[in-house]
């Protein structure tokens, strides 16, 4: 589906020049920020509300999501070595970087933002007149879109956090036996060279790289399929909720009055107290 | 781990200016077993003269050492023993001495590099300006070693009977053994730190202030929201920088022997160096990461 949104158009006839994954992900977060958003925005908000817009809508911002994943893949396997800037992304800022799993969101993020919006639904019972005031300014479909989830939708997010919890520690777990394995074979090699000086890692640095772009694709890949997975078992409304929710999320990061406050706070956030 | 790196020299010029590790042995084991093993080594055959020498020199000083001559190459042997001995108690404790000093440099450099933290040191905990890309790829939790990988090389360093004593006696199962519990314990606590971590980034879209759906702490300042978080960070980081060091101090001082001990310290920075060196040697792409120009075009 070609998108008339989409910054970098498939061209067969022109050569692909390679571009600096920093300003791949400028633009792509630029048409994230000023034009998906606002248009899936755009869409939730207005009255009577079409659903074939919001749907359309609704894909251009999941795809737009989704590209991001397949171009960190991309990125790994055009070159291993490009795997340290990866999984520590420059182009990421200093309030971000902290919260990032295996250089990108944590996959529990996704099912975090759903439950949050089923359990905010929940807590609102008992309050009617807040939700009133909070999102009268949108159709009441939206407004309403996460009173009383249907089971299906329950039993697939179980489904999906079941498959988290087995699948995220395997993750940790192989990137632990891939650094374990490199220490492993150092000290060997170690004990069994003449001359320290010259000993030469190469090779088993170059083992692990391998072994942890796979996990990094793994990661990608069950990122992906989660937040594919969520949006596929939500009605047209509460997927455009959560997608935007998502943006607006990854948009927060980037907010430049925070970032400055950050970057300024000089209050010491620990105490020491000795070891 | 930075400190090791800059308290390896003491250390390293000591064990290799005398190769004296060997006779390390502690209380009863020492005297037997100590000398049989020296009669390989030509260094320190070279020493045990050099203390003859010397004893003999002053005997020949004084009336009343003449004098227990009568006592013939035995007592003269003994006494040729207990200097010998002496000079290797000192060298133990010297060798005590700088691992202590290794080892202490370690958490104070860490501090004082780190502490105390602003908002914008937190990011820099996790990735430590010392550490280069692919050290930090192939090496780092957390910021720095794993715990459980500096237990690692440990484990390979005994199995590899480098180790002058551990490997060959009867106590090298002990040795094992002790490795082993600590392995398991510091695993325990390393899985433990993980879980905290994912679930601070994992519940970040809940807390942070920009979260979707607004929390009910709706008091708070945005900036108050983001330092709740980092505080909980920093504290994780503290935790697995603890263990860190716990996992080393604990191989250092309850598994391994004074003499492996000081091997080990001493293996651990070269090693350190090396991949320092190596990592520093991986060409990186230029810019962060290149990417073919249509890779963003919708699936």
């Amino acid at each position: 589906m070609p998108s008339p949104f989409s910054i970098f158009s498939r061209s067969n006839t022109t050569k692909q020049t390679p571009i600096p994954f920093k300003d791949y992900y400028t633009k792509w977060f630029n048409t994230l920020k000023n034009t998906l958003l606002p248009l899936l925005h755009h869409s939730l908000s207005s009255s009577p509300s079409s659903p074939t817009l919001l749907s359309s809508h609704l894909h251009l911002i999941l795809h737009h999501l989704l590209s991001y994943y397949e171009s960190l893949d991309l990125a790994a396997t055009t070159n291993t070595k490009n795997l340290p800037h990866l999984l520590y992304p420059s182009w990421r800022n200093p309030l971000e970087t902290p919260f990032l799993f295996l250089g990108d969101l944590h996959p529990y993020v996704f099912t975090n933002l759903l439950r949050s919006f089923l359990d905010e639904a929940d807590s609102d019972e008992d309050t009617e007149n807040n939700l009133k005031v909070l999102v009268f300014d949108r159709p009441c479909q939206v407004v309403m879109a996460w009173k009383d989830p249907s089971k299906h939708l329950m039993i697939k997010i179980e489904q999906i956090e079941r498959g988290l919890r087995l699948m995220v520690p395997a993750l940790l777990d192989r990137v632990k036996k891939a650094q374990s394995g490199f220490a492993g074979k150092i000290a060997e090699e170690w004990v069994n060279s003449e001359r320290k000086e010259k000993m030469d890692f190469s090779e088993a640095m170059k083992a692990e790289m391998e072994e942890l772009v796979t996990v990094f694709l793994h990661a990608n890949r069950l990122r992906r399929s989660v937040i594919s997975e969520i949006v596929a078992a939500l009605n047209v409304y509460q997927g455009a909720l959560f997608l935007e929710g998502l943006a607006q999320f990854l948009v927060g990061f980037q907010d430049k009055n925070l970032l400055r406050e950050f970057e300024r706070c000089k209050t010491p956030i620990s105490e020491r107290v000795g070891h | 781990m930075k400190g090791i790196i800059l308290a390896s020299q003491p250390l390293l010029s000591f064990l290799e200016a005398k190769d004296c590790m060997i006779l390390q042995e502690e209380g009863q084991g020492m005297q037997s077993k100590g000398i049989e093993r020296e009669g390989d080594n030509a260094e320190t055959g070279h020493l045990s003269e050099r203390v003859q020498c010397m004893t003999l020199h002053k005997r020949g000083r004084s009336a009343k050492e003449v004098s227990r001559g009568k006592y013939g190459p035995w007592g003269q042997e003994q006494k040729t023993r207990a200097a010998r001995l002496e000079k290797q108690l000192k060298t133990s404790r010297k060798i005590e001495e700088l691992i202590e000093e290794q080892l202490n440099r370690f958490p104070s450099n860490y501090d004082s590099a780190m502490f105390p933290a602003r908002l914008k040191d937190v990011p820099k905990l996790l990735m430590p300006k010392w550490l280069l890309p692919h050290e930090l790829t192939t090496l780092a939790w957390l910021g720095d070693w794993r715990p459980s990988c500096i237990l690692d090389l440990v484990h390979a360093l005994v199995q590899s009977s480098s180790f002058s004593l551990s490997s060959s006696s009867s106590n090298s199962n002990g040795v094992e053994r002790r490795l082993a519990q600590l392995t398991h314990e510091i695993r325990i606590e390393e899985a433990i730190i993980n879980e905290e971590m994912a679930e601070i980034q994992a519940t970040c879209i809940i807390h942070l202030p920009f979260a979707p759906v607004r929390n009910h702490r709706s008091g708070a300042t945005a900036l108050c929201c983001i330092q709740a978080e980092f505080k909980k960070i920093e504290r994780v980081i503290t935790k697995a920088q603890q263990l860190r060091f716990k996992a080393l101090e604990l191989a250092v001082k309850k598994v391994l022997r004074q003499s492996d001990a000081a091997e080990f310290l001493v293996a651990f920075a070269g090693i350190q160096d090396v991949i320092h060196h190596l990592a520093a040697k991986q060409k990186l792409p230029k810019g962060p990461a290149i990417l073919p120009a249509l890779a963003s075009g919708p699936a």
